[in-house]
């Protein structure tokens, strides 16, 4: 009787409902640093526990116009905003449930802000997408090493340790902090914003093997806030205060 | 005191040596081609413009006629691409322009480029370009590094002429070049190269495959096996195959042929060599003078690139090798120049003679070994055995096994009055070999036998052994009298 009240409140928890998942408290342990710099903490956090859809940002778009396709300004997203769209509250058939994509950073940004919480640091996705535990490097390896990636349904993916799905083999994920990657155009040392890559990299590098890991960083390093990208989406953290559940 | 005075007049003369040596090399002056140019003042903005047409390896753009600098426009795409490896195997490669390694690129000494890379919105990693022939931050992988689905413009100026790699500069670096993101431009110097009648366009590099080299299906990249520089395939223009058979290079007996050949690596440094051909001119490591003549086999360093030229004399198959041969042989890098035209004995008459080869005394090893196994043997039974070892070893390729040779090659030795009429002279033959007509049993044998090398003790063994074999009956052969026989 005891078993099956536990099991019943088990399923019916909010934690496996949830759209969030509580991440602990974590230290992050930097990929690249400079010297003096240290270990980051982390959390603890609530993260969403799948990226961002399309009918939820249609229901973005619906309250705030003005970052409808048609009216957004080009300092806000190039223009390939939303091209998946057919019209400016329209995603494209049937894929109500695909992660949005083709979104700007500025626009991820306000869409997290407007449901009262906001994108994730790196340090924060690092931990989060467990990305650098050894056992996902080779698979988030070939993920990235495959072009022109087939959006799909969110949620599909296996969870991860924390119970979060599809942080990687579906879409790339936007951060709050992405250019801090200050990873330059030349990845192999010698630029003027002290690169962290290749010669640079290597002593700087907490484990120069770690190359989904350089890939991810060369990937945020190569975009701007107003970029959009055809796998680029993203997904929103809350904090998590003490004493409040 | 007299020494100090030796020693002091030593001094002196030396410093006058040293200070004449210095005084004459500093009166040179420091030149540079790319100097010039860098210090040329030339109007970019008047400058003719034009744009770049890429063609596909092994083609190469046509030389450049131009007297003068233009400012000219290339544009590089970047996809990644799905490709065939080899027979059954597929790859993701990353690639310049669809192709592995991609187009190459000609320019001239002193034009200005404006460099477009794009990268295919479908792509999934950031991408760019480092050009060797640029002078600037990073060779130009700084003002090209480009997020999916986006394009970046930066111009250089050509400053120095040669044959230089470009290659993708993203972390990890490796991978990007791995997967073929390598090619070469060519920066022609301005009086040009000589002119040829074929050229091409040959890259050389290594793919790091999870599977086996020929394991089937979609491989992946295999990141120990390429920090181990420990690659499956090797290979030439982006596939196993990809210059050989049908797709071999082709040109006619007679045609002058210069090779564009690049090393992308990322790990390995070739030993390029054409089998059945000589480079008669090697512009080394890509520089922009012929400074190597009758070349063999010429090394490329990875992210480095040689012209050579040659003339094809006679029609054949010439073999493109990295002379590493277990690339070559098990891993996958050949390709193949087909000469066309006809044959020219004078230079090259193909196999004149085929004969059958029978290797004399080609079991000399092993039967020593067996006689210091075996006691020298003391009486005839063990003269006879050790006799018919060394006999079966040594003679019976050419005498036959039961003696009787071959008519009009190999004289008989059963029954043979020639053998058995002389025995002094039988040893001194098998000691020292035998040239020049014979006559055995009423017929003439102009063959030649080779002195076989065999001991004393083994002549005596089989002297013994011939002579009571094959119908022949005779006197033992001691040790003594081999030993005696000059």
């Amino acid at each position: 009787m005891k078993n099956l009240t536990i099991t019943l409140f088990l399923i019916f928890s909010p934690e496996v409902f949830a759209v969030e998942v509580g991440l602990p408290q974590e230290i992050y342990v930097p990929v690249f640093r400079d010297p003096g710099e240290k270990d980051l903490i982390v959390g603890p956090l609530f993260v969403d526990t799948v990226p961002v859809t399309n009918l939820e940002f249609l229901s973005f778009l619906k309250k705030y116009p003005q970052f409808q396709k048609s009216k957004i300004p080009s300092l806000f997203a190039d223009s390939n905003y939303l091209s998946r769209w057919p019209n400016d509250l329209t995603f494209a058939k049937g894929e109500s449930r695909f992660p949005v994509t083709e979104v700007s950073w500025f626009i991820a940004n306000r869409y997290c802000e407007a449901q009262g919480k906001r994108l994730p640091t790196i340090a924060e996705w690092e931990v989060a997408s467990d990305a650098q535990s050894p056992e996902l490097e080779s698979k988030i390896l070939d993920w990235y090493g495959r072009p022109g990636a087939k959006l799909r349904n969110v949620g599909k993916g296996s969870p991860n340790k924390f119970g979060l799905k599809d942080m990687h083999g579906l879409i790339w994920e936007w951060v709050a902090n992405f250019s801090e990657s200050i990873m330059s155009g030349d990845s192999r040392g010698g630029s003027p914003t002290d690169s962290m890559f290749c010669g640079g990299a290597a002593l700087k590098a907490k484990d120069p093997r770690l190359y989904a890991a350089f890939m991810r960083f060369a990937f945020r390093s190569s975009l701007t806030a107003k970029y959009t990208s055809n796998n680029l989406g993203f997904r929103c953290v809350k904090d998590k205060k003490e004493g409040v559940k | 005191m007299k020494k100090n005075l030796i020693y002091l007049t030593a001094l002196i003369l030396a410093g006058f040596v040293v200070f004449f040596y210095y005084h004459k090399t500093s009166s040179e002056k420091w030149a540079s081609d790319s100097a010039d140019i860098a210090a040329d003042n030339i109007d970019l903005e008047k400058l003719p413009k034009e744009s770049l047409k890429l063609v596909p390896p092994p083609q190469v753009p046509p030389p450049i006629t131009r007297k003068s600098p233009a400012r000219v426009a290339i544009e590089l795409e970047v996809r990644e691409v799905v490709k065939e490896l080899s027979e059954g195997v597929n790859y993701t490669f990353w690639t310049f322009g669809g192709t592995v390694p991609g187009p190459m690129l000609r320019i001239r000494e002193g034009d200005y480029v404006d460099f477009t890379l794009e990268n295919h919105p479908s792509n999934k990693l950031p991408h760019n370009i480092d050009l060797h022939a640029v002078n600037g931050q990073g060779g130009g992988a700084e003002g090209s590094f480009t997020a999916p689905g986006h394009k970046s413009t930066f111009s250089f100026r050509a400053l120095s002429p040669g044959l230089f790699v470009y290659h993708c500069a993203t972390a990890p670096v490796g991978m990007h070049v791995g997967n073929g993101m390598y090619g070469l431009i060519l920066v022609e110097p301005k009086e040009g190269l000589p002119k040829v009648d074929r050229e091409f366009y040959v890259m050389q590099g290594e793919v790091y495959t999870k599977g086996k080299f020929g394991e089937r299906g979609l491989q992946s990249f295999d990141m120990d096996k390429a920090i181990r520089e420990a690659p499956e395939y090797v290979i030439f223009n982006g596939a196993v195959g990809s210059i050989t058979g049908e797709h071999s290079l082709k040109a006619d007996v007679g045609q002058t042929v210069r090779m564009f050949v690049g090393n992308g690596g990322p790990g390995l440094t070739s030993s390029f060599h054409m089998i059945g051909g000589i480079f008669d001119h090697v512009y080394q490591e890509g520089g922009s003078l012929p400074i190597l003549k009758n070349i063999q086999t010429t090394v490329i360093p990875a992210g480095g690139a040689t012209i050579v030229d040659f003339k094809l004399e006679v029609p054949g198959n010439l073999i493109l090798v990295d002379h590493s041969l277990f690339r070559a042989f098990n891993k996958g890098a050949i390709g193949m120049l087909k000469s066309v035209g006809e044959p020219n004995p004078r230079i090259y008459t193909g196999k004149t003679i085929d004969n059958i080869y029978l290797p004399e005394g080609q079991a000399l090893k092993p039967i020593s070994m067996e006689q210091k196994v075996d006691a020298a043997p003391t009486n005839f039974a063990g003269r006879m055995k050790a006799g018919a070892i060394v006999f079966n070893a040594n003679c019976a390729a050419c005498h036959q096994q039961s003696g009787q040779g071959i008519p009009g090659a190999f004289p008989p030795l059963a029954k043979s009055d020639f053998l058995m009429a002389d025995k002094a002279r039988s040893i001194k033959i098998v000691k020292h070999g035998l040239e020049g007509n014979i006559t055995v049993n009423g017929k003439t044998f102009a063959s030649v036998m080779p002195a076989l090398g065999l001991s004393n003790d083994d002549i005596a063994s089989v002297l013994t052994y011939v002579r009571n074999s094959f119908g022949n009956k005779g006197e033992a052969v001691t040790v003594e009298e081999v030993a005696q026989t000059k």
